[in-house]
């Protein structure tokens, strides 16, 4: 017995003896990166979940990208070499680079030689697929009333009055809508409902990707991607791993005097737990790690990377992410709302409004529920990231003062808070998180004189009671699905009130004429200024509180040199440049 | 082993399997807790993708060109679609009178013919003012393998003002009908296609059968093995510094959670002294399996050890134990000769009792270190809402487990006659 258990002991030493762990195996040009929610997969029509446009960036090209060398939210050209927009801003016309070519990783390839030109009629069909009710196109949104057309044609599909893309064959003139006017191989002409200020953040967001309609009849595209992009998926793929590899006979794209790609490989693994991030990212195993709350301390010492990590060569970077994290008041709610013919009511509970505003724990809410620095205060509703919240005035109620909270419930006809019923605040999640932030808006609350209660339901059950206009205040996390505050600003609108986007049930008349004129006008100081009016009056009506703007860390290994995260293009890895393996010797 | 005893356990067997298809429809497809396919597909789905869930699922029946109809938009008539004598014929109907026929088909006429240029075809040979047709086309790389699953792919009518009734073109099929044809499907091994995929369920339990196997199976082995080594040497030794340790540290185990055991050992042999791979499923498989295979041991060992100690020590306390070394048999020949076989049913029961839960795969480990299991797989398909595989799952779980109880049972009939009385007489579980 003794002996078995003493061999047992000595193999077991042995194997951990074994070079399982061991230094990194890098190769060269390889980058490593981890998911931490699981893919669900490349159909581009899924581009709403953010965790799949980490995969598709590498694979799939839109027209148009996001300039990250412009701090300006400028565009430049992807497939599209150029184009021109009409002095209205309705009709654009884009060429097309004549070298762009879909890439097929199958076998045996959809076309001879694994490829075949992008062109204008892919770019009218993909956007058609988009609107395509009859197969319940998610990403509709990107592009909804915006094109000539294609919401009548959007109609007709969910209606079954009209094929959808799937089941007439590609270019059947059947198909078109008038906005979407393909001049030739390479010219497609959009013509716009409106002016569109927004059309280039649209185009550039992952909703807006071109595939071939080859690949969608293939019916494998949830699986084996066809893109015209820098990177090709190593088959057969998994939820789990994606390899990716250099496309081969890819054109390439200029930056900086280099060619683009400047990785050879790129290795994207969804990786549950962050701890076990983390330790992938420690051992060398990872070239990025984005921090997190478990994470945070281990790296960071205030707001730099820990000397002990600098020493040993890793950088540490951080972009605000074009999010709003804000508290939103139902307006048709009889405490806290606006109601036509009611001037006096709506003068106290706008005043209850910002006694609320101004009671918010603010303080107390970055430093335990953002643990100091995973977020920006906010200023306003627009996030530090978009050109118009620079200069933007700030909500003037968005510091707290219980002094004026005071006055301000006196003037709601609440002297002292007597006979102010219990206002309810639901957050639309559960975890340790959520109870953290209810535990802090309850005492902040309490020591303003202002009953609260918290509410915790999950995220579906919190969408249903605002649409049941059940909700009284409300948290609401915005995340800009393009580059453009219009995408936003939209949730205010009249329009989207009572079922819309827009949950405050806002409605302002003023507002929603300055944002139809908004979205006519080309970026410019001119349309920054309308964005400007617009938050005034936000700010003036109280239909909600900005609360923060996320903020996200990355540590990068030492392989990895010259990469600035674009807030609104994070995954583009094909800007990223690794060290060669002789100068990373040391990890 | 007698004819009776093994009757008996067939039988046990067919009524568990009955069962288990019964409770499988019940759950997956009677309907009885609720639409399964807005469950699965979320209050928002179209009536046609419900429709093409239910047609998925078997709701529905395959179509058959005897009954469809295609509705003129804007018209008063409608077209008939029939089917006889090998050939399909369109016709114009009045509301009130058959219409003229428009166009006839052969059968191989319409397998060669692209769908879409069928539609158009179609379209073509409307009557004026017509209006259009509706009729939607799915797979335009058609033609399929025959008319009857060309036609299938068909939805002929999708009328806007009966939006509920998704699919009208396609025959509901009646539950019983259902249950029969799915529970055979079962039988067959046919596990059918998973909605999220859309690849046949067997092949993606195929793939992660391997990697969930090869952690769980050596892991869960050890883990029985060692048990009983640990226990015998502590029973051996009462009240000895070993039945000490043992007890201290098993019961230090039972009070950690799994997961905590499980970090813990991440961090320190694959973070701190990196010896071990940290996560992934890569070549060579034994380097990323040793990690889950330690924490699979530290986790499972300490209750698995106790509950050896303790079956082992019942067995020493019987009176046949008690004599035989009353009459001076030698502690280790006495447990091996008699404790041992004693001890063996209840030890194998709990053995194979266990064995099932290895197929279904470890969400913890398999999240925690990368590997491409069916634990993760399977909430994901919970989470998903994916019926088939959700479905498929429990029936191949059902059959392991009824596989192992069976061994388990014939295993100790014939190690110990207690079981085998108690199973010849129907008592046993």
């Amino acid at each position: 017995m003794k002996r078995a258990g003493a061999a047992a002991i000595l193999l077991l030493g042995a194997l951990l003896l074994l070079p399982w762990g061991g230094p990194s195996t890098a190769e060269a040009g390889h980058l490593r990166i981890a998911l931490s929610v699981r893919p669900t997969s490349f159909e581009p029509l899924h581009a709403i979940y953010t965790v799949n446009q980490a995969r598709f960036r590498q694979v799939y090209e839109t027209l148009v990208e996001p300039d990250y060398r412009s701090s300006e939210l400028r565009f430049r050209g992807l497939l599209a070499e150029s184009w021109e927009a009409s002095e209205d801003l309705r009709t654009w016309t884009f060429h097309l680079r004549p070298d762009a070519r879909f890439h097929d990783p199958g076998e045996p390839p959809l076309w001879p030689g694994g490829s075949r030109p992008v062109t204008a009629a892919d770019a009218a069909w993909c956007f058609l697929r988009l609107a395509d009710a009859s197969i319940s196109s998610v990403s509709w949104f990107a592009l909804e009333d915006l094109i000539e057309g294609l919401d009548a044609f959007h109609d007709a599909t969910r209606e079954g009055r009209r094929p959808g893309v799937r089941d007439l064959p590609f270019g059947d003139p059947g198909l078109q809508v008038p906005g979407l006017e393909v001049l030739d191989e390479q010219t497609l002409r959009i013509h716009l409902v409106r002016g569109g200020g927004d059309l280039l953040p649209r185009l550039a967001s992952a909703f807006c990707v071109l595939y071939p309609w080859e690949a969608v009849a293939r019916g494998d595209l949830k699986a084996v991607p066809v893109g015209s992009g820098p990177f090709q998926l190593e088959l057969p793929g998994s939820s789990e791993v994606a390899r990716f590899r250099r496309t081969p006979g890819w054109r390439g794209q200029e930056d900086l005097g280099e060619t683009l790609p400047r990785i050879e490989r790129l290795t994207l693994t969804w990786v549950a737990e962050g701890a076990t991030r983390t330790g992938l990212f420690e051992t060398g195993r990872l070239d990025r790690l984005v921090l997190e709350p478990d994470s945070l301390h281990r790296f960071l010492d205030g707001e730099v990377l820990h000397p002990r990590w600098q020493e040993k060569g890793y950088r540490l970077q951080s972009s605000p992410w074009p999010s709003t994290s804000m508290f939103l008041f139902n307006l048709a709610d009889p405490v806290l709302g606006e109601f036509p013919g009611d001037p006096e009511g709506n003068r106290r509970r706008r005043a209850l409004r910002e006694a609320v505003a101004r009671a918010f724990p603010y303080g107390r809410w970055q430093s335990i529920v953002r643990l100091g620095s995973m977020a920006v205060p906010a200023r306003s509703f627009l996030p530090p990231v978009l050109p118009e919240a620079r200069g933007a005035p700030a909500a003037p109620w968005r510091s707290r003062d219980l002094g004026e909270v005071a006055r301000l419930l006196e003037e709601a006809g609440y002297p002292g808070g007597e006979g102010l019923p219990v206002l309810h605040i639901d957050l639309g999640s559960q975890g340790s998180l959520a109870r953290r932030s209810a535990e802090v808006l309850r005492q902040g609350f309490r020591e303003a004189g202002i009953p609260v209660e918290v509410r915790l339901h999950d995220f579906q059950g919190q969408q249903e009671r605002i649409a049941r206009g059940e909700a009284q205040i409300f948290d609401r996390g915005w995340h800009f699905d393009w580059a453009d505050a219009s995408n936003l600003l939209a949730t205010f609108t009249g329009g989207q009130a009572f079922g819309g986007s827009n949950r405050a049930n806002f409605v302002d008349a003023e507002y929603d004429r300055l944002f139809a004129e908004y979205l006519r006008r080309p970026p410019g100081p001119a349309r920054t200024r309308l964005a400007h009016r617009m938050l005034e009056i936000l700010h003036e009506r109280i239909p909600g509180i900005p609360v923060d703007h996320s903020r996200v860390w990355f540590v990068l290994s030492p392989r990895v040199q010259g990469v600035a995260p674009h807030a609104f293009d994070p995954y583009a890895f094909k800007y990223y440049r690794l060290q060669a393996p002789a100068a990373a010797a040391g990890e | 082993m007698n004819v009776a005893l093994a009757l008996r356990i067939l039988r046990r067997l067919l009524l568990l399997l009955a069962g288990v298809l019964l409770l499988l429809h019940a759950i997956f497809d009677s309907g009885a807790l609720g639409d399964p396919a807005r469950r699965s597909l979320g209050e928002h789905a179209t009536p046609a993708s419900l429709g093409e869930w239910r047609l998925q699922m078997g709701w529905y029946a395959a179509f058959e060109p005897r009954a469809a109809r295609l509705r003129l938009q804007g018209g008063d008539r409608l077209l008939r679609l029939g089917g006889q004598d090998g050939s399909l014929v369109l016709e114009a109907v009045a509301p009130e009178a058959s219409g003229p026929r428009l166009a006839a088909w052969s059968r191989e006429e319409l397998q060669t013919r692209e769908l879409g240029s069928w539609l158009r075809d179609l379209q073509a040979a409307l009557p004026e003012g017509s209006g259009g047709l509706q009729a939607e086309a799915r797979r335009p790389e058609l033609p399929a393998a025959g008319v009857l699953d060309a036609l299938s792919e068909v939805p002929l009518v999708l009328d806007p003002r009966r939006p509920a009734q998704d699919l009208p073109w396609a025959e509901s099929v009646s539950s019983w009908r259902r249950a029969l044809r799915q529970s055979w499907a079962l039988l067959r091994f046919d596990l059918g296609t998973s909605l999220r995929s859309g690849r046949p369920v067997a092949a993606e339990i195929g793939e992660r059968l391997g990697p969930t196997l090869a952690l769980g199976l050596p892991a869960f082995l050890a883990t029985s093995l060692l048990a009983l080594l640990l226990g015998t040497w502590s029973l051996l030794r009462p009240g000895g510094p070993a039945d000490r340790a043992l007890g201290l540290v098993s019961a230090a185990g039972l009070s950690l959670s799994a997961v905590t055991v499980a970090l813990l050992l991440q961090r320190l042999l694959g973070v701190r002294w990196n010896l071990l791979p940290v996560h992934g499923w890569e070549e060579p498989r034994l380097g990323s399996l040793l990690l889950p295979w330690i924490s699979w041991l530290a986790i499972a060992l300490g209750p698995e050890f106790r509950l050896a100690r303790g079956l082992l020590a019942r067995a020493w306390q019987e009176p046949s134990i008690l004599a035989a070394r009353a009459r001076g048999a030698g502690r280790g020949r006495t447990f091996l000769r008699h404790a041992l076989p004693l001890a063996a049913a209840p030890l194998l029961a709990r053995l194979f009792l266990g064995l099932p839960f290895v197929f279904l795969g470890s969400l913890l480990l398999e999240s925690l270190f990368g590997i491409p299991g069916l634990g993760a797989w399977a909430v994901q398909a919970v989470q998903d809402g994916d019926h088939a595989a959700l479905r498929s799952l429990v029936f191949l779980f059902t059959l392991v487990w009824i596989l192992c109880q069976t061994l388990a049972d014939l295993l100790g009939a014939r190690l110990d006659p207690r079981v085998r009385q108690a199973l010849e007489a129907g008592r046993a579980s």
